[in-house]
């Protein structure tokens, strides 16, 4: 009878399973999700950091007035899809709202204004281009995989053409699965 | 028992091994006015690995803040430490600051510097946060 009861209580817990409930993390803590076959959200955290870091000084950025810059395009060159903004926004943030740059919108609604303005007015022209692309390395050991996430991002004067500031970050993964914390 | 399922399980274990080991403290290096600097490790295990060389505050060419922190791995192994930083003003309020951590993996006995640039003309101090892997 007893070992029925152990066999039927046995059963049931593996029924059960194990889960955990889902739970409100700290998106800039340390134990979120880390993922071998994608760009995780701290990773464009990381990626965004260090750039912004190495972007601030650049003697472009510690100009007065502000240059004025425009996002230009950045390229995923990943077998992931994700929308690249994830990167920019950890640069473009800060750095709009510390007075260090201005940011030149280029959607529908500030493309109307300035055609409203007309010819006489002061309409802000872009003296700086953001462009990038994102890139991806894969290598395997037996069961050990590692990713490599390569960002790249290029500030470019638009009169000359010429790069004013460039940077690499590489962000490597490397495990068996996927896992959570670092 | 059964009923409750891991999840319970898990959080037990998780409470046991919190208690056998000392907890995750973050720890702090603040410049101050006086170009020195204050070091607060809340964390033990991080004092027997991580040795503060240095932190060097100046101005960069554009007159907003820089600080140069020299790290060593003093311990006999290979080591992670998580590193971020907040810029403070005059006032002592925190201005701005990276929230996430930059994870450095030094191997015994490197030194690393690790450098932060505040984007503001207010920040004058900086106080570095350090974490133990």
């Amino acid at each position: 009878m007893n070992r029925l009861i152990l066999s039927l209580s046995t059963a049931l817990l593996v029924l059960v399973g194990c889960g955990t409930p889902a739970a409100y993390k700290d998106p800039n803590g340390r134990d979120l999700v880390v993922s071998l076959d994608q760009v995780n959200i701290q990773d464009f955290a990381s990626a965004g950091a260090a750039m912004l870091q190495s972007m601030s000084n650049a003697p472009v950025l510690n100009q007065q007035p502000p240059a004025v810059l425009k996002l230009g395009t950045i390229t995923n060159d990943t077998t992931v899809n994700f929308d690249t903004s994830l990167l920019l926004s950890k640069l473009t943030v800060p750095l709009v709202n510390s007075g260090r740059i201005v940011l030149l919108e280029s959607d529908m609604a500030a493309d109307a204004a300035r055609q409203a303005q007309g010819a006489e007015g002061q309409v802000p022209q872009a003296q700086l281009v953001l462009k990038g692309k994102i890139l991806e390395d894969r290598a395997n050991a037996g069961s050990t995989r590692q990713a490599s996430y390569v960002f790249q991002l290029t500030l470019v004067d638009v009169k000359r053409g010429v790069a004013l500031w460039t940077e690499e970050k590489i962000v490597t993964k490397q495990g068996t699965k996927n896992t959570v914390g670092f | 028992m059964l009923f409750v399922g891991c999840s319970t399980i898990i959080k037990v274990g998780d409470q046991i091994e919190r208690a056998a080991t000392p907890p995750d403290a973050v720890n702090y290096v603040t410049t101050k006015p006086d170009g020195n600097y204050e070091v607060q490790l809340n964390d033990g295990r991080l004092a027997e690995k991580l040795t503060i060389i240095s932190l060097r505050k100046f101005k960069n060419q554009g007159g907003y803040l820089q600080v140069q922190c020299e790290l060593k791995n003093s311990s006999a192994l290979r080591q992670d430490f998580n590193v971020s930083f907040e810029f403070l003003a005059a006032d002592g309020r925190v201005i701005e600051g990276q929230r996430n951590w930059d994870t450095l993996q030094l191997e015994p006995g490197a030194l690393h510097t690790y450098t932060a640039t505040a984007l503001r003309f207010e920040a004058v101090e900086c106080r570095l946060r350090f974490l133990a892997k």
